[in-house]
């Protein structure tokens, strides 16, 4: 009977560990084309066609000068054609990251609180109503967003796009979290408030919103990170202001035509992936301890 | 007397403030909601018996849209059919690897063996350092440096890119998604397990539980169910809008074997197609329709096993 519990013991660590194993040398596989990326940017063309995996014999940062002055981009605008160099689309970045993240943060935390904390008529059909339209997939209306955005002047328009994209803050990963954590929040720091005369926004802005500022700096870097990487939305809906990931992204797509080749455009991927790899590294206990997510009884 | 219409007043001057505070606050999202959701999607259901003439002007085709749409899908060797048949297949691999490899590994994790810490540091990298940059890493990588490494270690000339070649690419996206797919998983998992009660645990071991799946079974995935349902439902809800990495691999011209219905969307409006608009909202109509039941089902179904904690 012993026996064959410490066997099954030994089993059972084996297995732990065997699977342990396995988890990291997937996380080993995911360094290997970063680590790739930083070598290739290294190289000299040759160099990279006679031992693409090798550390590079002597480091050329030339590619990283090349890739600055070769990734461009041109954009038809009327009769214009435009081009934008690197600073440009890096600038497009940093506005369109701060923006996006900063203004899609601030209202879902907005209308988290206002449904977490307050009781009116039409707040529970809201929340339901943000469940619903987040589990229910609404599928091909892309082309009618499209010509009403078109119509309404937000297609290609910066601004326009992000300051309208609160259409559905309270729904998804990010209110559920921020629902969540207001709800765990007692009302007796606001009745105390009240007390002293405070009003409703002094309250929030005053009480409620510090003490939620880790979980929305959290969603305030997860958004960003994710708006700097975002060539999607400037691929479908902002095809004239490129950022720097479109610019890559096209970069690479078609570098012979921009005069480059793969070790310009490693280089370029490095650069950038610097700025979101600082971001991460000074948030990453943050990010991984509140990263969570509940379910969706209801 | 007074005195109560004094507080009667007080009290309806504060119901009035806090309903100003609240739909100040609601109003704009609302306002948004109501333009870019719900007139979007009515938009969409018009638009879906709607045809648009050489003139450009919208004209009623009753069920035209559907019937093409239809027979599009049952088309043999049509672009839709593959479509639907990818986008199941890369689900089902969703579904049946990834997630329960998101769930073993996470666990390993919550059980803190030596160097977990750094593990959920790499774990992150691809989704928040640049998904953008691994994707086209990864098919820089199959493109350039796989094959040339068949090249010169194995002597094999013009070995294939898994990516390129439509033989191998479907298979090579579903790798890649795999491979990447369960990263942010694994930490949300992970920080859920955390939250399960160590007297729970210690209760269960006392009464004999003392097997890696036995705890993995028994105790924390029951616990946890209410983040797993989460998952659950929104892969299932984006079966057919997943695009997965298509257009981040090869913008609006990815080889037909690859096609998911996602990406099929997804290409027709980079394409710039507005003539096929209609036909694609009365798909789209088709497909939610077909959806949107099944995902509430699930959810149903889902339901009862969340635990009442």
């Amino acid at each position: 009977m012993e026996k064959s519990r410490k066997v099954r013991r030994i089993v059972n660590k084996a297995t732990m560990y065997f699977l342990y194993a396995l988890l990291i040398v997937q996380c080993i596989s995911t360094l290997i084309p970063l680590v790739w990326m930083v070598f290739t940017a290294g190289k000299g063309y040759v160099e990279y066609y006679d031992n693409p995996f090798l550390w590079p014999k002597k480091w050329r940062f030339e590619n990283f000068e090349l890739a600055f002055k070769n990734i461009k981009l041109q954009v038809r605008e009327g009769k214009k054609v435009l081009e934008y160099g690197v600073l440009d689309m890096a600038g497009t970045s940093v506005i369109y990251a701060f923006l996006s993240s900063g203004w899609g943060t601030m209202w879902t935390a907005l209308v988290a609180y206002v449904l977490a904390k307050y009781k009116f008529k039409g707040g529970e059909f809201i929340y339901m109503l943000g469940i619903i339209i987040w589990i229910t997939p609404i599928i091909g209306s892309t082309p009618s967003a499209m010509l009403v955005k078109k119509a309404l002047g937000i297609y290609d328009n910066l601004v326009l796009l992000v300051l309208t994209n609160v259409s559905t803050a309270f729904a998804g990963f990010n209110f559920l979290l921020l629902y969540g954590s207001f709800k765990r929040l007692p009302w007796s720091y606001a009745e105390a408030a009240f007390m002293d005369g405070a009003g409703h926004f002094t309250v929030l802005l005053k009480v409620f919103l510090p003490m939620m500022m880790p979980t929305c700096m959290v969603l305030f870097v997860l958004g960003f990170l994710g708006a700097w990487n975002d060539y999607g939305t400037f691929l479908v809906w902002l095809p004239s202001s490129p950022n720097l990931a479109y610019g890559v992204y096209k970069f690479q797509l078609d570098m012979k035509s921009f005069g480059g080749n793969i070790c310009q455009v490693m280089a370029g991927f490095a650069m950038i992936s610097v700025p979101t790899a600082v971001l991460y590294l000074c948030s990453q206990k943050l990010i991984v301890d509140k990263f969570q997510v509940g379910g969706l009884k209801g | 007397m007074e005195m109560q219409t004094v507080q009667r007043k007080k009290l309806r001057q504060d119901v009035v403030k806090k309903n100003v505070f609240v739909w100040s606050i609601l109003f704009y999202p609302m306002l948004c909601f109501a333009v870019f959701y719900v007139y979007v999607n009515i938009n969409s259901f018009i638009m879906a018996f709607q045809k648009t003439d050489i003139y450009g002007n919208s004209v009623w085709f009753g069920f035209g849209n559907f019937k093409t749409f239809i027979k599009m899908i049952v088309e043999d060797g049509g672009i839709l059919r593959i479509s639907f048949k990818n986008s199941i297949v890369y689900y089902l691999f969703n579904l049946c690897l990834e997630i329960p490899l998101g769930l073993i590994f996470s666990y390993l994790l919550y059980k803190k063996l030596p160097g977990s810490s750094v593990i959920r540091g790499i774990a992150m990298l691809p989704q928040v350092i640049s998904a953008l940059v691994v994707t086209l890493l990864f098919k820089n990588f199959m493109d350039n440096a796989i094959p040339a490494v068949m090249e010169q270690i194995f002597h094999k000339d013009n070995f294939p890119s898994l990516l390129s070649n439509p033989k191998y690419s479907f298979g090579t996206i579903i790798f890649y998604s795999i491979w990447t797919g369960f990263s942010s998983s694994l930490i949300v998992y992970s920080n859920a397990m955390n939250g399960v009660d160590p007297d729970v645990m210690h209760s269960a071991h006392i009464d004999g539980v003392d097997s890696m799946w036995q705890e993995l079974f028994y105790i924390i995935l029951p616990l946890i169910f209410g983040t797993i349902q989460t998952y659950l439902l929104t892969g299932f809800t984006s079966i057919l809008m997943n695009a997965g990495p298509l257009a981040a691999f090869f913008e609006a011209y990815a080889p037909e074997e690859t096609y998911m219905v996602g990406y099929y969307y997804l290409s027709r409006i980079l394409r710039g197609n507005e003539h096929e608009y209609n036909m694609l909202a009365a798909g789209g109509l088709l497909m939610t329709l077909v959806a949107a039941p099944c995902t509430w089902g699930l959810k149903k179904l889902l339901d009862k096993f969340v635990p009442e904690v």
